[in-house]
């Protein structure tokens, strides 16, 4: 499946307009719409690719940039990365700009209370969705849940645990274990 | 920067995606990324300290956009909305 230019742009920049929480937040809607709506790829390809972009340094928008990349190359990828940096950092300058004047606002700050754990429960739904793509095995569910207890109780770098998943996943596949 | 390392490592993971090893690894690692972001959400949960009706909010729209796949727009606003009039309302009896 390939996918043109002004598709992926018009897909990302949807996408950015309602990315309160962060890329990491729409990682359901990406979902819905590029693996069960518009059959770009499989689940497997989307969880891989979101894995990869987790595991390079660097903000979270290079979700959308390799999902771009994937799908066509080069120019895949400076589209897909603006058309998901361009509209929020509009809403984010006019909604600054807002909440500067109206700092005192009530409604104001109710929209900020609001907001703040929708936004978080989001991040929880993109882990969710996550864990139903990649975990096909008691293996892999058991990485996710070590890992999640490793950003919760300890303060080592993320990078460590993908890395050492990463060997594990090896490790397993050589000695006869499927991780999928 | 960030960019330029991405493209080494998808050109590297495109190049090799056939391969056994590289699919249990990025197996591995994404399984891994599944828990990175659950913690992360967690974390950010538990410093929040959020109250009833934010965890309220907060489960309904886990389960619309996690669990059954709706469009997170439809989901976004109808939660919004609805936890603004109930917290403003409820600011107001207080």
């Amino acid at each position: 499946v390939s996918a043109s230019l002004s598709e992926i742009a018009r897909l990302f920049a949807g996408i950015s307009l309602i990315a309160i929480g962060g890329a990491n937040a729409t990682v359901p809607e990406m979902h819905r719409q590029i693996v069960d709506h518009l059959h770009w790829m499989d689940d497997r390809t989307f969880v891989g690719l979101i894995g990869v972009a987790q595991a390079a340094p660097g903000p979270n928008v290079i979700i959308a940039s390799i999902i771009g990349w994937h799908m066509a190359g080069a120019m895949g990828l400076a589209v897909a990365t603006l058309a998901m940096i361009i509209p929020s950092s509009c809403v984010a300058f006019v909604m600054g700009r807002l909440a500067q004047r109206y700092a005192e606002n009530d409604i104001w700050r109710l929209t900020r209370r609001v907001l703040a754990p929708i936004a978080v429960s989001l991040i929880l739904a993109s882990g969710a969705v996550m864990t139903r793509a990649a975990d096909r095995s008691i293996l892999t569910l058991a990485v996710t849940l070590g890992m999640s207890l490793l950003v919760l109780q300890t303060r080592v770098n993320p990078l460590f645990g993908i890395v050492a998943a990463a060997l594990f996943g090896v490790i397993a596949g050589r000695s006869g274990f499927s991780l999928f | 920067m960030p960019i330029a390392i991405l493209f080494v490592i998808a050109a590297l993971y495109e190049r090799f995606s056939f391969d056994a090893d590289v699919k249990h690894a990025v197996a591995g690692a994404a399984a891994a990324t599944a828990g990175l972001v659950i913690g992360t959400g967690l974390k950010m949960m538990h410093n929040l300290k959020p109250d009833l009706l934010a965890l309220v909010s907060g489960s309904a729209i886990f389960v619309a956009v996690g669990l059954f796949q709706a469009s997170l727009t439809i989901s976004l606003l109808i939660a919004a909305a609805a936890t603004l009039v109930l917290r403003a309302t409820l600011e107001r009896y207080r």
